[in-house]
């Protein structure tokens, strides 16, 4: 009978993260990616000069980040809403998949975070080499020209650190925050049962306020991420386009 | 038991039930007054509240980054712990 209590838990709790295996995460992953694509297929395939319900939708979305991308990057940030913006809908479709019963969040596992964050930053790299050239890339790390020169070599080891340290920050940031939200909702959920209940689980909503949270955190997680993303590389371009503009000013 | 594993064992105990209220005490004083100041900032000048609030929550997302490290090495010292009893 407790075989059976287990089971429903774990098939409507979304709080047992730490004992479920990576593939699952994968899977879930897999089908938050279909959901963005069904999504954007819908949203688009068929465009109006008055948009529908889902067209206008996707139209909200993409001018935010049109917007925010202009006002942090300026205007070459235009080419980065893209990323910026799947980036953040994929985090969202991640994280409400953990607020439905049946699903986990896939973000809720760091191998899924790593993986995001590994691409924003490696993506960072690849611009900031494209944008200040191989040497500028090195001289960006040093600070050349910001710093006196003798400082340059410390300040290229701080920054090189500080460089590292951006997709452990950025991985761990989301991993724990949905982590958190499902073990607190857990620890909700186990911490009467055994006393009362002599259950596993307790068959009550108890974590009901947990996951009215959680869907605050997924909204403000996933802006966060893209919002790094458009600041990290606002920090790499923003010296070589400053030069370009006054070169065109004069 | 011997005594310093008896030691270890509430040094380790004590760590995981202190650590992450001490991180959260740090991290809410901070979160305060930098939403005290955002708010403040808002309604000086209320045409920047958008500016303002993208700044006010990505500093709150770095200050609860801090916890959140501190919450992943709760879970790591937690996992250490014996469990005591017939659980």
């Amino acid at each position: 009978m407790n075989k059976g209590l287990e089971l429903v838990g774990l098939l409507t709790q979304t709080g047992v993260a730490a004992s479920i295996p990576p593939p699952v995460f994968s899977v879930f992953s897999l089908i938050a990616a279909v959901a963005l694509l069904i999504f954007a297929f819908a949203a688009t395939h068929n465009m109006q000069k008055r948009p529908g319900r889902l067209q206008n939708l996707a139209e909200i979305i993409y001018e935010f980040f049109d917007n925010l991308a202009v006002s942090l990057v300026g205007p070459h940030g235009r080419k980065y809403v893209p990323l910026a913006g799947t980036i953040f809908l994929f985090i969202l479709f991640s994280n409400l998949l953990g607020l439905i019963p049946p699903g986990i969040a896939p973000t809720a596992s760091l191998n899924t975070t790593i993986a995001l964050a590994l691409i924003v930053i490696v993506y960072v790299q690849y611009e900031s080499i494209r944008a200040n050239g191989i040497v500028g890339y090195f001289k960006h790390f040093a600070r050349w020209g910001e710093v006196p020169v003798f400082i340059a070599p410390l300040m290229f080891i701080i920054e090189v650190v500080s460089e590292l340290a951006k997709p452990v920050s950025l991985s761990i940031r989301l991993y724990a925050n949905m982590f958190g939200k499902e073990q607190v909702a857990m620890a909700l959920i186990t911490a009467l049962a055994v006393p009362l209940f002599k259950a596993a689980y307790i068959p009550l909503p108890i974590q009901f306020p947990v996951l009215l949270l959680g869907v605050l955190v997924a909204f403000v997680q996933a802006f966060v991420f893209s919002l790094l993303t458009l600041i990290y590389l606002a920090l790499v371009t923003e010296h070589a386009h400053h030069h370009e503009e006054h070169a065109h000013a004069h | 038991m011997e005594l310093g594993t008896g030691l270890y064992l509430m040094g380790l105990a004590i760590a995981t039930g202190l650590g992450l209220p001490i991180a959260v005490i740090g991290a809410a004083l901070g979160q305060g007054r930098a939403a005290a100041g955002a708010m403040e900032g808002m309604a000086r000048q209320p045409e920047l509240a958008g500016r303002i609030q993208t700044g006010m929550i990505l500093a709150l997302a770095f200050i609860e980054s801090l916890v959140l490290f501190s919450f992943v090495i709760f879970f790591l010292l937690q996992g250490r712990l014996p469990t005591v009893g017939g659980q």
